[in-house]
């Protein structure tokens, strides 16, 4: 059995683990603050375990200096206001980052605190298939203007998908709206609250 | 869909543990996805990559990928003929598999081994390692990760050696302690295509920095991929046998001109 140190050290890790993922979906804000738990929960072991500090030592000085955003980059649509800033839906943010004129990458972190993610129901659609601890789903969206190849992992929680959209897109209201309709695609596919 | 399957070994040091059963089953979009969040390089759809790659092979007519603009043997001839072509090249044939993109396999594919063992299918904590600000030249492991996924197969392993077994290859007694050490919560991870040496001289870094008073010193585990089929990861793990020899050792400075061999006696499974 784990000691108390051991705990806290895990917390600190934990806590590492989540800023990165809040940094992945464009959550600058949750990274911080998650960062920042790190660092309390370090500065914890380290006040409990002088001289024998050293595995957390290293990871005080990455999580000082690693990026809260990710990803500042790509097409001719103004880059800071729409890569950077992550949405939020009911219990679900994402991100939208453009690869080109017509292709994406959406993520998405989900925080159900008690409620289980959903699995699929059997089924025999080669193009929905659970497996390994994983729900991939292809979604050919008419209606949204897009088509994604979803990946949703139940380990943490996260959503990744491949979208190729079904008209090029080089202004920022154009990828607003498809940036919702995926989101709101996938939270019907997850059967999550939109609030 | 993709799907790859790797044969997984996990190894004390150099010496096999274990072969994993089920083998390892992920596909392109795993990887995919694993690469957005975990490559160390800014690849898109590292999955593709893979499912292209674990097909390549240097001069085979199935995997090569042309090159366009390719030169007949007629014309390679007469180029040879005119002294046009020098005589020690030829017309390159195809297209290679980019390393800095085959780099990105290792690590990916060894958090998804790592993340399958994790019970009720918990996230992995993982995180990557590069120099801090100053250190930039200095030789640093990919990873600090959790070192529960290998812990079922290290006790087992350990165990079977405490009895006062032989070594069934060499003969000699088994040198597997009564006591074995327990893993540390977390230790360094360098993972790396075929260069096990290279992989071994960073983690050596790492003791270095450290210490031996680190509850890491001496610990670690080194991943080597073999992506082309039929795909294969290894996994060795790191212990320390002696502790103080091992101090010794990597006070003398030089770790890039440590081998194998210098570890014997020091380090498990070598």
């Amino acid at each position: 059995m784990a000691s108390k140190s051991e705990h806290i050290a895990l917390e600190a890790v934990r806590y590492f683990k989540s800023a990165q993922l809040s940094a992945w979906v464009g959550d600058e804000q949750a990274a911080a603050d998650e960062y920042e738990k790190c660092g309390i929960a370090i500065a914890h072991f380290r006040e409990n375990n002088a001289g024998n500090d050293s595995e957390l030592k290293a990871l005080d000085e990455i999580r000082k200096v690693a990026p809260r955003k990710f990803d500042e980059r790509i097409t001719q649509v103004e880059k800071e206001e729409v890569v950077t800033r992550a949405n939020q839906m009911g219990s679900m943010t994402y991100t939208l980052i453009p690869l080109g004129s017509s292709r994406a990458e959406f993520r998405a972190r989900i925080s159900l605190r008690r409620e289980p993610l959903p699995k699929p129901a059997h089924t025999k659609d080669e193009g929905n298939v659970f497996d390994y601890g994983a729900w991939r789903w292809i979604d050919v969206n008419i209606e949204g203007r897009f088509t994604g190849s979803f990946l949703l992992t139940y380990a943490d929680k996260t959503v990744y998908a491949q979208i190729t959209m079904h008209d090029f897109i080089n202004d920022g209201d154009a990828l607003d709206k498809l940036r919702n309709s995926i989101a709101r695609a996938v939270a019907k596919k997850l059967q999550l609250s939109l609030r | 869909m993709a799907k790859h399957q790797f044969a997984v070994t996990t190894l004390m040091g150099k010496r096999v543990m274990q072969r994993w059963s089920p083998d390892l089953f992920i596909d392109d979009i795993q990887v995919d996805k694993a690469g957005s969040l975990w490559g160390e390089r800014q690849i898109l759809q590292l999955g593709a990559h893979l499912d292209i790659y674990t097909h390549y092979r240097r001069g085979s007519p199935r995997g090569i990928w042309r090159l366009g603009n390719g030169l007949t043997s007629t014309s390679t001839n007469t180029l040879r003929v005119t002294s046009m072509l020098a005589p020690t090249m030829q017309a390159a044939r195809g297209k290679l598999p980019g390393s800095s993109v085959s780099g990105n396999f290792g690590e990916v594919v060894t958090i998804l081994a790592l993340e399958s063992r994790k019970k009720q299918r918990r996230a992995l904590q993982i995180c990557h390692l590069c120099p801090s600000p100053g250190n930039t030249t200095m030789k640093c492991p990919d990873l600090l990760l959790e070192s529960d996924p290998l812990n079922g197969d290290y006790a087992i392993y350990m165990q079977s050696g405490s009895q006062g077994g032989m070594c069934i290859k060499c003969g000699r007694a088994s040198r597997r302690p009564v006591t074995a050490p327990t893993l540390p919560l977390f230790m360094p991870g360098e993972c790396k295509n075929t260069n096990f040496i290279g992989a071994l001289r960073q983690l050596a870094t790492y003791w270095q920095q450290v210490k031996s008073g680190s509850p890491v010193f001496g610990f670690g585990l080194i991943s080597t991929i073999q992506y082309q089929a039929p795909p294969e990861l290894k996994l060795h793990l790191i212990v320390p046998e002696n502790v103080a020899r091992l101090n010794t050792l990597l006070a003398g400075g030089a770790v890039n001109n440590l081998i194998q061999t210098s570890f014997r006696g020091i380090l498990y499974g070598f």
